[in-house]
């Protein structure tokens, strides 16, 4: 699969009374045309803010740093004008945010909304679009299209708006999805569906999906990758499989443990000692290093990313090739 | 709704009556001889003061009075003007009126371009320099009396450039000329007075509006509508500033009393031939009965105002249920 | 206050004000006094110049002094009128806001009543009426007029407050109602309150220079910026320093007391309760 983009050394910095604070310091992945990847990690490791920074619509005084670099297609996103960034957001790269109540414009109709993206992408005329805007609205699952189309955000129960937002974000037929937790704001039932229709959408347009979330159990089924996010840097990307069956960083493993299970001895619920840390209190070296129950001497520097082959990268001494590592 | 839109209604209604009443015991039970003027260069004799009192019915017991006046408003006669021998106040508030709505509702235009313009500009770029310098300028707009204003306008650019006219609202030998070139001319003694009130009452708006705007802007359906690459334009206007309008319409209640109010000022420096002038001359005149007639005008006015401003509030928001 | 000082707009604010309350306070100590007349007939409508920096008027009265003491007047009338408002407000508005029911029902309805009626007519129909007041007359009259917004204000702070926990906590001690309301009630009102009060002081000053354009606020010989005003509307384009001066101290005046009012508004809004 050819990679469609490519995120490196990413880094957003926010002016804080005491110096800078960086929630998101140096991550990287790529997406490939088509794929799957899921970007995993508790509240506050950061993996909002990247998504919102492939679209550069980091809230100010937050700022992408120099050095970041962002490409789409080869293209790089942090030098484009004020024109190509309008064409990126929405043609190119798509997002679905968190909570579809606050994310829709509660005073313009549903089908406005659809019909405006798509005007502003395409020279299509007021009937073109209105037309691909009910089909849209089909092809989410939304039965009843026509009245939909002319109902207001809040209208619509909590799924139903959710699926509006996926077809506004489909309007302009973008290459990448980012969906920021999509299905948080709503039932387990619809969630389910939720992600099933985004699997859809995927396979029917050749879509890649970038899905930031913080539950695994979500992640299993449907991705193609897995990247996992911790204290602004990811520590560990692999295939989906490869990562629930053998996690190579100790943080993966704890939280693999942690999920509760339906089968099995009954034993009480596993959970990592401690919390991860704020942008603010960032320990030096790993900074998994505290709450890790594998910690040794190495660990008071930044442990490199070591490839274990098989797109299996992760960023932990453990893993690192010559270092003493207890088995 | 319709019931709540009944009770809305009925709402304004008392309001407006106790409003009413209130005015008129202030009026009457404040010292001072309602028909001094008339005394005052010519002594009457005691017989011909009884019937000038019988004549404006000041003569029978306050409760009477009121009755009679409550009455009278209710039915819309406002009684009759003592400067103006007892022609009756509709009459008079009649005629001015077109003036003053003609001035108001200019200078409500001009207030609401300046106000908003500057307001969301400032609101695009919080903290810059530009929105400290407006900022000031805002208050010093609230804070510019509007008869000083007035007379400095119309000294410059009417009396020392002569592009303007002085005075009036036409020329009066233009009586006879057709219906453009009359309107052109009111349009140029219109300019004038209807700037100095904008001038003096677009702070307000521009104070609310940059409000809102940043409110507005922090929301995130306009972060949706960013990230879907709708123009910058669209985003402002269409998005942003159609969630702002919601809190902006409580200044119609600030709007009309500032108009209002600086309409007297405006009007006098200017002899428009509204409302304003006519309280002002009923001041020097001491003609009471106009003098409560403007002011229960102004009250119904100002009370239509909040209540307009209530249901438009309710129709803009399609979430509060309103009929869409 | 030092909180006002960091803020930049108070600052200018206060550094303004300040200037002018100066101004009104030394000048007679500096400037010539202005009812004295030397030099009737050289003296009228002079240009600024060294000797008089604001010129001097038709009748020969020094400007900048006349406008010092106009100053004065304004202000004394704006700090007597917005203290009997402030007081008024504050005690209906809490009374309203505490009692609750109908007492709360009734005053509010008046109010509401009353906001009806644009102050200036308020105005007109009392002192309209009786023509020529005293100083002392006027300021009652305009301090009487101008406590409804600042009641509703109370009230709504009010009934914010009593949903809190501390108050229920001290009714729940069985506090008698005196004490929650100016032990408890009254400090958490104080911040809002002290803006009111400076936008109020702007407020005053611009309706005694509209009244006494009108002829109605302060009487002659008394300077007052409204007066002066209007005094100076024959000669605007022979000496037109004597109708700018006074409108110009107007504007500074109420802007300066404006910029104070909204700084105290947003610091209001970020300190925290008073238990």
């Amino acid at each position: 699969m050819t990679a469609l983009l490519e995120v490196r050394a990413l880094r957003v910095s926010f002016p804080a009374t005491a110096g800078e604070l960086r929630p998101v310091d140096g991550v990287e992945f790529t997406v490939s045309r088509g794929e799957f990847l899921a970007l995993v990690g508790e509240s506050g490791a950061g993996k909002s803010l990247t998504g919102l920074a492939l679209l550069r619509l980091v809230p100010p005084p937050g700022r992408i740093e120099r050095g970041s670099s962002l490409r789409l297609d080869g293209k790089d996103l942090l030098t484009l004008d004020s024109d190509e960034l309008r064409r990126v957001r929405g043609g190119r790269i798509a997002m679905v945010f968190q909570d579809p109540g606050t994310s829709l414009n509660p005073v313009l109709r549903v089908g406005d909304q659809i019909v405006e993206t798509i005007r502003a992408h395409s020279a299509k005329s007021a009937r073109e679009a209105r037309g691909r805007a009910e089909a849209l609205l089909t092809e989410v699952g939304l039965g009843d299209a026509e009245g939909c189309y002319h109902s207001y955000p809040h209208q619509l129960s909590g799924g139903m708006r959710q699926r509006v937002m996926i077809a506004i974000a489909l309007a302009a037929e973008p290459q990448l999805l980012i969906a920021d937790e999509p299905t948080s704001a709503l039932d387990v039932t619809v969630q389910a569906q939720i992600l099933e229709l985004l699997d859809d959408l995927r396979t029917r347009h050749g879509m890649a999906v970038l899905l930031v979330t913080h539950d695994l159990g979500v992640v299993a089924e449907r991705a193609d990758r897995v990247a996992v996010m911790y204290a602004g840097r990811i520590v560990e990307e692999a295939p989906t499989a490869r990562l629930f069956a053998a996690p190579a960083h100790p943080y993966t493993a704890e939280l693999l443990a942690s999920l509760p299970r339906l089968r099995g001895p009954r034993a009480p619920l596993r959970s990592i000692p401690g919390a991860m840390p704020t942008p603010a209190d960032w320990p030096t070296g790993c900074r998994f290093r505290p709450r890790c129950p594998r910690a040794f001497s190495p660990c008071t520097d930044d442990p490199p990313i070591t490839s274990l082959g098989g797109g299996h990268q992760v960023r932990c001494w453990l893993a690192a090739p010559d270092s003493q590592a207890a088995p | 709704m319709t019931a709540w839109i009944r009770r809305r209604i009925l709402q304004a209604l008392v309001t407006f009556l106790i409003a009413t009443t209130l005015a008129f015991f202030l009026m009457r039970l404040t010292p001072g001889d309602p028909l001094a003027r008339l005394t005052e260069d010519k002594p009457l004799s005691p017989a011909a003061i009884a019937s000038l009192r019988e004549r404006f019915g000041i003569d029978q017991p306050i409760t009477t009075q009121f009755v009679r006046f409550l009455s009278g408003v209710l039915r819309g006669d406002l009684g009759a003007s003592i400067a103006y021998n007892g022609r009756p106040v509709t009459a008079l508030i009649r005629e001015r009126l077109p003036a003053t709505l003609l001035l108001g509702g200019t200078a409500l235009l001009l207030n609401f371009l300046l106000g908003v313009g500057i307001g969301v500009f400032q609101a695009t770029r919080p903290g810059s320099k530009a929105d400290r310098v407006l900022t000031v300028v805002s208050l010093a707009s609230y804070a510019t009396p509007s008869f000083w204003l007035g007379i400095v306008l119309a000294t410059v650019f009417a009396t020392e450039l002569h592009w303007l006219p002085v005075a009036f609202m036409n020329e009066p030998y233009l009586v006879d000329a057709p219906f453009l070139e009359r309107a052109g001319d009111t349009l140029r003694h219109l300019l004038l007075p209807a700037l100095t009130l904008a001038l003096v009452t677009f702070g307000a708006t521009a104070r609310y509006q940059r409000a809102a705007m940043a409110e507005a802007l922090a929301l995130p359906a306009v972060r949706t509508a960013r990230a879907k690459g709708l123009p910058d334009w669209v985003v402002l206007w269409r998005h942003a500033w159609r969630n702002a309008l919601g809190p902006m319409l409580a200044l119609f209640g600030l709007w009309l009393p500032l108009l209002v109010t600086g309409s007297v000022f405006v009007e006098a420096i200017f002899a428009w031939p509204g409302l304003g002038t006519l309280a002002a001359e009923a001041i020097g005149a001491r003609d009471y009965p106009v003098i409560m007639g403007v002011t229960i005008l102004v009250s119904a006015a100002v009370v239509l105002g909040n209540l307009l401003a209530d249901l438009l509030h309710r129709w803009l928001d399609p979430r509060l249920g309103a009929v869409a | 206050m030092s909180a006002l000082w960091r803020d930049p707009a108070g600052r200018l604010g206060v550094i303004l004000f300040g200037v002018l309350l100066a101004l009104a306070a030394l000048a007679p100590l500096v400037l010539p006094d202005p009812r004295a007349q030397p030099d009737i007939t050289h003296g009228t409508l002079l240009a600024p110049s060294l000797a008089h920096l604001l010129g001097t008027d038709h009748d020969s009265r020094d400007v900048l002094s006349r406008l010092a003491s106009g100053g004065r007047v304004s202000l004394s009338i704006a700090t007597g009128a917005v203290a009997l408002s402030i007081t008024l407000g504050a005690l209906v508005g809490l009374v309203a806001g505490y009692a609750g029911g109908r007492t709360d029902a009734i005053l509010m309805r008046l109010v509401d009543a009353a906001l009806a009626i644009p102050r200036l007519f308020l105005l007109l129909l009392i002192v309209g009426v009786m023509q020529r007041v005293p100083l002392g007359v006027l300021i009652v009259t305009i301090g009487a007029t101008g406590w409804f917004g600042t009641s509703r204000l109370v009230r709504a702070e009010v009934l914010r407050l009593c949903t809190m926990d501390f108050v229920r906590g001290a009714e729940a001690l069985g506090a008698p109602r005196r004490r929650i309301v100016f032990r408890h009630l009254l400090p958490n009102v104080a911040g809002p309150l002290a803006a009111a009060t400076t936008l109020a002081v702007g407020d005053v000053v611009l309706l005694e220079a509209g009244l006494s354009f009108l002829g109605l606020g302060v009487q002659p010989p008394t300077p007052s910026w409204g007066g002066m005003i209007f005094d100076a509307k024959p000669y605007i384009v022979t000496a037109p320093w004597i109708s700018i001066a006074p409108g110009v101290a107007i504007l500074l005046t109420v802007l300066s007391v404006n910029l104070i009012g909204e700084a105290l508004e947003r610091i209001a809004g970020r300190e925290g309760l008073v238990a």
